[in-house]
């Protein structure tokens, strides 16, 4: 048995904390124990529920907001009422999509990576582009978001109606964004108008303007006129796992997953370990 | 194979172990909140400690360091010494524990009270760490002997405390009336300014006697009771914090035949 973990690690100054407006604000520590004051240490941190390599249902915002981000999700589960058979050594597909930097992953490259892979009934899938590793987000701070491979929203279509139809219920993958950049961060660190220099995300006063500009909610946060890929998916998903990591030390085409989020009551997202075992 | 979670959840209404100035308030701050997020300490519900989290150890391995293999699927024993409301665990218990647990080399241990069955945890008040279970020195000793033995470096428990903070930390917070917020309760501010390491070891010699053997511990344990020591593994899932020293984490016992 080998064991790989695929987990994005949390430390201040993340890049994933610092590139969007909402949904993925900044991770802050504060060491309120320390060695020399207290003789140990204790830590109050600040994370998101897109901190790290994330686990997110369809009402990514619960427990305040139990809507789901995409109308009419499949699923309707918070983070704690997943089956844990869903997240403990489930039966998953790797789908091989090999893409580099800024690349957008087309229909036609996820119907050939389909029919190569073994994809099977009731397996969850894990899109394997290549970018994901702890070394390159650590040397490329944001730019390791801005500059991620990512989904074309026809290829997500394709790739969710797949889902459903061999009823497979979690989506995973290494890119750091699963909508492309340019959708994801339109009109803030890409798109017709980006701001220059980057803002700080919420709560800074750049994104309070932003949460106007989207008319005062950003539980349907999307700002791009093009579709959201990631959307496409998470209305067809238990829940959808991104920026995972080391997914090139994966050997075999299909392999057991750990997925274990935080086990937040009515939770809608959280920081979550991925494990692949062979 | 059987799964069973034995995690406390996180519950943005109400934690059960706010109760001491050294725990971190956990909340979900609502979304046009400025704390937008997930607030949490690093020794939110059930949590994994590493001997790196006291300054006598913080040379050793951090949670990124630690390697899969000893948190995800290990094989585990179980440890059972069925305890009372706010009994000491004595040595002679422990010692009777051990001659009946048979636990293979590298095992993960189990240390199963009782305690996180009870209900507590679910229950307001603060009993759930004011009447937990806990090691007298002289048995976390002998645990600690026992465990490196068996070459275990990995200690998991149902109790919410695991030793007996009272020669300070209890005895002046509690004098406290009403007991004060966690911290960043001011008063949780002030009390941890004049909390030296000299209090923090006095308090907290059970802890570090396990670390001293090299012990990491994983606390508050719930739904342990109907687990079989045969065939037993545990997945032990912290968040994956760079150079933490502790950090809340997902426990799943799985039990069968792999």
């Amino acid at each position: 048995m080998k064991l790989i973990d695929l987990t994005m690690p949390v430390w201040p100054g993340a890049g994933y904390g610092e590139i969007l407006p909402f949904t993925n604000t900044p991770v802050d520590f504060v060491e309120y124990m320390d060695y020399a004051k207290n003789g140990m240490r204790q830590t109050r941190m600040k994370l998101n529920g897109e901190t790290g390599s994330p686990l997110m249902v369809p009402a990514q915002h619960a427990p305040f907001d139990m809507n789901p981000i995409q109308k009419n999700p499949r699923f309707h589960w918070t983070l704690d009422e997943i089956p844990i058979e869903e997240l403990v050594l489930h039966d998953t597909a790797v789908l091989d999509i090999s893409a580099g930097e800024g690349h957008e992953i087309n229909a036609d490259e996820m119907a050939a990576a389909l029919k190569a892979a073994d994809f099977r009934e009731g397996d969850h899938v894990l899109l394997r582009s290549g970018w994901g590793t702890i070394e390159r987000a650590y040397e490329m701070g944001i730019d390791y978001l801005r500059k991620s491979p990512s989904v074309h929203y026809e290829a997500a279509v394709l790739l969710a109606d797949k889902m459903e139809e061999l009823n497979s219920h979690i989506f995973m993958t290494d890119c750091a964004f699963v909508n492309p950049p340019r959708v994801q961060g339109y009109n803030w660190f890409l798109g017709d108008a980006p701001l220059t220099p980057l803002p700080k995300p919420w709560p800074s006063a750049e994104a309070r303007e932003r949460l106007l500009d989207m008319g005062g909610s950003y539980a349907y946060a999307h700002a791009s006129k093009e579709p959201s890929s990631y959307g496409a998916l998470i209305r067809k998903a238990i829940g959808c796992g991104k920026c995972l990591v080391n997914c090139g030390q994966i050997t075999e085409r299909r392999i057991k997953m750990i997925i274990l989020p935080l086990k937040i009551k009515n939770g809608g997202a959280s920081s979550c370990r991925f494990v692949a075992v062979e | 194979m059987e799964y069973k979670d034995l995690t406390l959840p996180l519950d943005h209404n109400w934690m059960p172990d706010e109760v001491l100035p050294v725990a971190a308030h956990f909340y979900l701050a609502p979304k046009y909140h400025p704390d937008k997020g997930i607030i949490l300490g690093s020794e939110t519900g059930t949590c994994l400690t590493l001997p790196a989290a006291f300054a006598d150890f913080r040379e050793t391995t951090r949670l990124h360091e630690v390697t899969i293999e000893k948190l995800f699927l290990r094989a585990t024993a179980i440890l059972d010494i069925a305890a009372e409301e706010s009994q000491e665990i004595t040595e002679s218990e422990m010692k009777r524990a051990i001659e009946v647990c048979k636990v293979a080399r590298g095992n993960a241990v189990l240390l199963r009270t009782g305690w996180g069955d009870r209900g507590t945890h679910a229950k307001p008040g603060s009993q759930y760490i004011m009447a937990s279970p806990h090691l007298s020195l002289p048995a976390a000793e002998l645990l600690a002997t026992f465990m490196a033995e068996s070459e275990s470096d990995l200690l998991l428990t149902d109790l919410a405390l695991i030793g007996w903070p009272d020669k300070h930390l209890f005895p002046e917070w509690n004098s406290l009336f009403p007991r004060p917020g966690p911290w960043p309760s001011t008063e949780a501010q002030v009390y941890l300014h004049l909390y030296t390491p000299q209090k923090a070891k006095a308090d907290f010699a059970v802890e570090l006697a396990l670390a001293r053997s090299g012990i990491m511990t994983v606390k508050r344990l719930i739904h342990c009771k109907d687990l079989l020591s045969d065939r037993l593994r545990v997945i032990v899932s912290p968040l994956h914090i760079v150079r933490g020293a502790s950090a809340t984490c997902r426990v799943i016992a799985v039990e069968g035949a792999m």
